[in-house]
């Protein structure tokens, strides 16, 4: 039970970095219609400039903790998006309105490039951080089992709620968010409305690329360790938690996250967790197989 | 346009590369420790590159880089042009181990380039002619070259008694994926096979008892000529291909003679391609990739005609899976990641997706690239996935850009 | 005017989630006739094209296709069978061409199954059967008759997508023949067309039926078009029949006059 337990929480903590992913993905499904091959290299940046800013920090004598927190976010969210940004500007526009997998084509030379990028800038070796946030709580003991649950898993738990809540609401309640469902509709009719086209696809991209820049935050804090090829893995793990949920839905690739998290987690306690890989992939393929709209999504009808 | 507003632009334009290049340029991580570098002066130079490249673009007329939109369905008359190229590739490949500057070295380059050719135009079939993006083709390409290899380990199978059935456990492997993905449109279906193809390299690389995990299998037999080996020594009651032929045993030959199978093949693959094209299946695939809807309300079965294509093209990487293991002599699952699945499909599209000859070149490029240097081999990734992005934006349909006909009304047929 | 009945549409429901779109239609088109469809925006006239053609699989009714002694009940096919085996084709009201493949390519494609027969699964053709062959030149030589009807032999080896619209048109129309159909479904071929251009299409259509003694079962909103070349004329009007007769009949049935015009204020 306990040890039941454990992997629960193991599983929503690592759940909801994947759900930050994943509601970059989902947005930018939604309303451009493409899969944003590269998104998964935008987290590995976001985890890199994360993990850099705090040792400069460091470096520059910022030890207080929620302080260097604090400052490492928002640095890395706000260069994490500049390249979200970049990468939609360079990649994606030009190829509105081009055939069918051009985009997606695109997509994945921007993370070839990215990934390589990084490679050659930071080289190939894995980089690590001392911890930072450290300690936590046993939440009950059972069978000779304690349960240990960090600070900072709930903190990343709590973090994503509070983001989720937060854009859920902002897409309902702001013009941003007007603006993005009405583009998602009908693209061509929000542009004759008047609305910035250009300007809210791009706002989408650097939404998601802050959120997967908390999310490589969140990574760096909880591991300590990083290389340039975490980003191949976390962006299909958390494609598939979208998708899951239902793609264009942001409490779907929330609750998706969480799932694919929990799935992953619990494998690797009961299973042999080399495989566990392969359970998520199994996963994807059954649900795009049996229901493609995912849990929240709508079925959609072919337009003929 | 005026001055200013160039200024501005190329000024915006360096400002954005220096934000990307600060964090990540201008600090380099060390391996140990928890140290770092500054390289500020490189995100200087960045920024001024980009500031000094926006301004000169600015004055470069518009219509060199501007986008091939105008012929967005072009089916150009063939020229003579390609096909003189194509004959005069096949003859200086024919000729190639007999040139005055060929070595062992440059031979064996030469089958790496055959192998990725093969793999270029197999992938091609799924993807340029059906319009399929298969994310996973390394795995077929794995298929075949551990089914040869284990074959061999258990059965003492021949290369040449598996090269068929490789290709054929393939092509099952082929319809074991296209079953799954039917009803899948094209971004879906390019993350499944993509997760396909992570599935089978997670396999290999664990399922040690059957696979050998990490370290694969070695040993695998080289091709035999009429069952001979080009050997030293042969096992006992085996005549070598040097004691029958009198030649001293030379490590050229064997290397010269796989790069005259591989040869073969390819030539025997291309023209299979260039014959499916004229043929139902053939016509089919590309009816498939310009409207699946269409298709079906004219009877065709959307069904079969990609089970064909993944089949068929899952049979052709199997098949160089088999010429892989037999150079190398031994694989391990680190030569089947996503990353050479990636590499393929850059050579399709940077080849020109539909272009056998582009493929070539392609391929050749790639498989010649790490030889001009270290630094150049590892730039090599990061080139081409900066052209991928570059080929879409200019020029979709890669660089030989016409699609030619299967068959003509008017004219020659 | 052929009594045979080709078609029966027997009780036609065809709903999505809580809307009904198509509620209890029943008709018949007749073998050798040109039977209209019409009816406003919305009546639900395409959803009953794509119900015949397997786009959607009909909430309740049946559709059951009978000739020569065959019968089909199409409620019942996978979608390409319907075309392959039933031999109902379509045209789609925004032209669906192969638009980067030629226009004899288009059409040589629409012969598939003939094709595909005749080189044994593909492989006779690999080894160059004779009769494949041969096959492919009868097919090509069908595809040059076709386009000598509509004039385009000589663009034959053009990308099909770069046609104008109303050669596009024609073409899908004729490449829908080349399948060798027993009932042709035509999308609102007109649309889009000045009308010069719709009545030549009309003309077309009948010397179509005149020839090949094919059914055609026509969506058009232009007047003309369907008064002019239609036996047979059902209306509809959200998702119910309205009315089913005869051109003048219908073009006088008040119902009809007050579904398009409204009431008199």
């Amino acid at each position: 039970m306990a040890y039941f337990l454990q992997q629960l929480v193991n599983g929503l903590t690592l759940g909801a970095v994947y759900a930050l992913i994943a509601i970059g993905y989902t947005m930018v499904y939604g309303i451009v219609g493409m899969i944003n091959f590269a998104h998964g290299e935008i987290f590995m940046i976001g985890a890199f400039i994360s993990l850099i800013g705090f040792l400069v920090l460091g470096t520059l004598g910022v030890t207080w903790v929620p302080l260097a927190l604090l400052l490492v976010l928002l640095i890395a969210m706000a260069f994490t998006s500049v390249y979200g940004w970049a990468v939609e500007r360079i990649a994606y526009r030009p190829l509105r309105g081009s055939f069918r997998l051009a985009p997606l084509i695109s997509a994945i030379g921007m993370s070839i490039f990215l990934q390589n990028y990084v490679l050659l800038v930071q080289g190939a070796h894995e980089k690590t951080l001392p911890p930072v946030i450290t300690g936590g709580f046993e939440l009950m003991q059972s069978g000779g089992f304690t349960v240990q649950v960090s600070w900072l898993q709930i903190i990343i738990i709590g973090m994503t709620l509070v983001l989720m809540a937060g854009f859920t609401t902002m897409i309902k309640a702001s013009s941003l968010g007007r603006a993005q469902r009405a583009t998602e509709q009908d693209m061509t009719m929000a542009a004759l409305l008047g609305i910035d086209v250009d300007r809210t696809i791009s706002l989408t991209f650097v939404i998601g690329a802050a959120l997967a820049a908390v999310a490589g935050l969140m990574v760096t804090l909880q591991y300590g360790v990083i290389d340039f090829f975490i980003g191949f893995l976390a962006g299909v793990k958390a494609f598939t938690a979208a998708v899951l949920g239902g793609i264009g839905s942001l409490p779907g690739a929330v609750l998706g996250g969480l799932l694919i998290g929990l799935i992953e987690a619990f494998w690797s306690g009961y299973f042999p967790s080399e495989y566990k890989d392969v359970a998520v992939f199994a996963v994807l393929i059954l649900a795009l197989m049996f229901r493609p709209s995912g849990l929240l999504g709508r079925p959609e009808v072919e337009k003929v | 346009m005026g001055w200013a507003p160039r200024f501005r632009e190329a000024a915006l334009a360096a400002i954005v590369v220096i934000a990307l290049a600060f964090p990540l340029i201008g600090f380099e991580t060390n391996d140990f420790g928890h140290g770092f570098d500054t390289r500020f002066s490189w995100v200087a130079i960045a920024g001024g590159a980009a500031f000094a490249g926006k301004l000169l673009l600015g004055l470069v007329p518009r219509r060199f880089y501007l986008r091939q939109r105008a012929a967005r369905h072009t089916a150009l008359p063939e020229g003579k042009a390609i096909p003189i190229a194509a004959a005069a590739v096949a003859v200086f490949a024919v000729l190639l181990p007999v040139l005055p500057f060929s070595s062992r070295a440059l031979v064996d380059l030469a089958t790496v380039s055959l192998i990725y050719i093969i793999l270029g135009w197999g992938l091609n079939i799924v993807v340029g002619l059906a319009g399929l993006l298969n994310l996973g083709y390394a795995a077929f390409y794995a298929v075949g070259a551990y089914s040869f290899a284990l074959a061999a380990q258990w059965y003492g199978l021949s290369f040449w008694e598996m090269l068929p059935l490789a290709g054929l456990i393939a092509a099952l492997s082929g319809i074991l994926l296209g079953l799954p993905v039917l009803r899948l449109r094209g971004d879906y279906l390019a993350i499944v096979t993509l997760g396909f193809g992570e599935i089978v390299r997670i396999v290999l690389n664990n399922w040690s008892q059957v696979t050998g995990g990490p370290n694969g299998v070695n040993d695998i037999p080289r091709p035999t000529f009429l069952g001979m080996p080009i050997a030293a020594r042969a096992p006992d009651g085996v005549t070598t291909f040097n004691q029958f032929f009198g030649m001293p045993y030379d490590p050229m030959q064997r290397v010269v003679y796989l790069y005259y199978v591989c040869l073969a093949a390819a030539l025997l693959i291309n023209w299979f391609s260039l014959r499916i094209r004229r043929l139902p299946v053939g016509r089919a695939w590309e009816a498939l990739r310009e409207d699946e809807i269409a298709c079906r309300a004219l009877g065709l079965n959307p069904t079969t005609i990609k089970l064909s294509a993944f089949a068929i093209s899952a049979m052709i990487g199997g098949f160089a899976g088999v010429f892989f293991a037999a150079r190398a002599g031994f694989v391990s699952p680190e030569s089947f990641t996503f990353q050479e699945s990636a590499t393929i499909l850059a050579i399709v599209v940077l080849g020109g997706m539909g272009s056998q000859l582009g493929i070539v070149l392609a391929g050749v490029v790639l498989a010649t690239l790490p030889e001009f240097g270290r630094e150049l081999a590892q730039f090599r990734m990061l080139l081409f996935g900066a052209a991928m992005v570059a080929i879409m934006i200019w020029r979709p349909r890669g660089f030989f850009t016409v699609r030619a006909p299967s068959v003509r009304l008017n004219g020659k047929s | 005017m052929s009594q045979q009945a080709l078609l029966s549409v027997e009780n036609l429901s065809m709903r999505f989630g809580g809307v009904v779109a198509v509620d209890g239609v029943s008709f018949v088109a007749y073998a050798r006739d040109i039977t209209a469809i019409i009816g406003p925006n919305g009546a639900g006239k395409t959803t009953v094209f794509n119900c015949l053609t397997g786009f959607y699989r009909p909430s309740s009714g049946r559709l059951v296709l009978a000739q020569d002694g065959k019968t089909f009940q199409l409620e019942r096919l996978q979608g390409f069978r319907i075309a392959r085996d039933a031999g109902v084709t379509r045209t789609f009201q925004n032209v669906r061409l192969f638009a980067g493949m030629t226009v004899l390519e288009n059409l040589v494609v629409a012969q598939h199954a003939t094709l595909t027969r005749a080189s044994f699964y593909n492989l006779g053709g690999l080894i160059g059967l004779k009769s494949y062959r041969a096959a492919e030149r009868a097919a090509i030589e069908k595809a040059r008759e076709w386009l000598d009807l509509i004039g385009l032999a000589d663009r034959a080896d053009e990308a099909a997508g770069n046609l104008p619209y109303g050669a596009q048109r024609r073409l899908e129309i004729v490449r829908a023949m080349c399948t060798d159909p027993r009932l042709l479904c035509v999308d609102e071929p007109a649309a889009g067309l000045n009308p010069h251009e719709s009545a030549e299409l009309a003309r077309f259509l009948v010397s179509i039926r005149d020839r090949f003694g094919v059914a055609i079962l026509l969506i058009e909103h232009d007047m003309s078009v369907v008064m002019g070349i239609s036996d047979h004329v059902i209306v509809l009007n959200y998702g119910q029949k309205i009315a089913d007769g005869p051109p003048r009949e219908v073009r006088r049935d008040p119902a009809v006059i007050k579904a398009y015009l409204g009431e008199e204020e």
